[in-house]
């Protein structure tokens, strides 16, 4: 959105349009993110096959409970993770506003009708 | 010193606009070592599937731990936002500068106030600046306690949470849980705090840029979702007081306390998907609201009005 509404202003403008490439903060953002959603489906997956197994018969209480601590580290481990992703995303916006705030003043001595 | 203390929500004259942003590294840095905290728990919990480990004493402290390193994450996530904030305000300095070089202004056009209907919800339109809202003053005011009391209510759960790993009580495992699951709380409406005080600084800054300008000041209305994240905001905090307050009962005993503990569980989690519900729509409200103030620069720049 920012990307965008910064574009059309300069395009509006008829000069150069400056568009900050993809931060890092950006790309590690994403790659964590999609980590964090990866650890926690799976946790969930085998959950789901842990309890069937033990409804089943084919696992017994202790191993399921033995996976079940085990998965509980995976979640929180998937959540911390995901919430870091979250931070990164922030800092990359944090890091437009700046690039946004020193193109802005340097529009009007790049424009013809000022 | 002063501002970690008493962190401004306006930049300082003296703060240079093409300088990073220390509060982004600094909570970057704070979200970096709830991680570290996070994993050293993800380890414990591996290690107590194992048989020489006691998992009566390792998996408390271990949630414990695991908590504090959310909590710890959530607070880094509040220093950048207020990071975001301070950049939003130089920004909104910037425009100041810039667009009475970029635009063709006549300040004798009489402005026709009245509301209008955009195609990011209604807006009024007034020759003066909108003055803040209650709920403005509010958020300004209490972003800052609620982050502070929300990591110092984790920071003392983990501590039970050691008492409750060497002795295994009942009592401090309820004090844990219910303390830690309120600083989540209050961390998360400290979070959401931050974001209705970035609204209110769109909001104030582009009033400010208006009303600079002598053009009409047009200031979207509130929107059904701004007035719905504060709603789920006020409802997730209150179920963080209640569940804090049934692990109480439970500490203090005379209940029967299976039966509480099986309520207080998704009781707690639920606090916390309200508050993050609400805080997904103030996301939303934000994105809605840049993409008015993008409009609206363009039509300024383009008929000067």
């Amino acid at each position: 959105m920012f990307r965008d509404g910064g574009g059309r202003v300069q395009e509006t403008l008829g000069v150069n349009v400056h568009t900050l490439k993809m931060p890092a903060t950006a790309k590690a953002f994403i790659a964590l993110m999609m980590m964090a959603m990866m650890a926690i489906l799976i946790a969930v997956i085998v959950h789901f096959v842990t309890a069937a197994g033990t409804a089943g018969g084919t696992i017994s209480v202790a191993d399921a409970e033995t996976t079940a601590i085990a998965l509980e580290a995976v979640r929180r481990i998937g959540v911390a993770t995901y919430l870091v992703a979250i931070a990164l995303g922030l800092a990359t916006i944090t890091r437009v506003l700046r690039f946004q705030a020193i193109r802005l003043r340097e529009l009007p001595g790049t424009n013809a009708r000022a | 010193m002063a501002t970690i203390i008493h962190p401004r929500v306006r930049p300082s004259t003296t703060d240079d606009y093409r300088a990073p942003s220390r509060p982004r590294t600094i909570g970057l840095a704070v979200a970096g070592v709830g991680l570290v905290l996070a994993t050293i728990a993800f380890v414990a919990n591996l290690a107590a599937t194992g048989d020489g480990v006691d998992r009566a004493t390792t998996l408390p402290w271990s949630f414990g731990l695991t908590t504090l390193g959310f909590g710890t994450i959530k607070l880094g996530i509040g220093v950048i936002l207020w990071g975001i904030l301070i950049k939003l305000w130089l920004r909104v300095d910037a425009i100041k500068e810039a667009l009475p070089r970029l635009a063709v202004l006549d300040p004798a056009q009489p402005v026709q106030t009245g509301t209008i209907t955009t195609p990011y919800g209604k807006a009024t339109v007034s020759s003066q600046a909108p003055s803040e809202l209650a709920i403005h003053r509010m958020a300004k005011s209490m972003w800052r306690p609620m982050l502070a009391m929300g990591i110092m209510a984790v920071a003392i759960g983990f501590l039970t949470a050691l008492a409750w790993s060497s002795s295994g009580s009942l009592t401090a495992s309820a004090w844990t849980q219910g303390l830690q699951f309120l600083g989540e709380g209050m961390l998360l409406a400290g979070v959401s705090f931050l974001l209705g005080t970035i609204l209110w600084a769109i909001r104030t800054g582009g009033g400010e840029v208006q009303q600079g300008l002598g053009t009409a000041v047009k200031t979207l209305k509130m929107p059904t979702t701004a007035k719905l994240f504060v709603a789920l905001m006020m409802l997730g905090l209150m179920t963080s007081v209640a569940q804090f307050v049934g692990y109480l009962v439970v500490a203090a005993g005379g209940v029967n306390t299976a039966a509480w503990l099986t309520f207080l569980g998704p009781l707690r989690e639920l606090g916390l998907a309200l508050i993050l519900a609400g805080i997904t729509l103030a996301l939303v409200t934000i994105g809605n609201v840049l993409r008015f103030q993008f409009d609206r620069i363009i039509e300024i720049i383009k008929t000067g009005k």
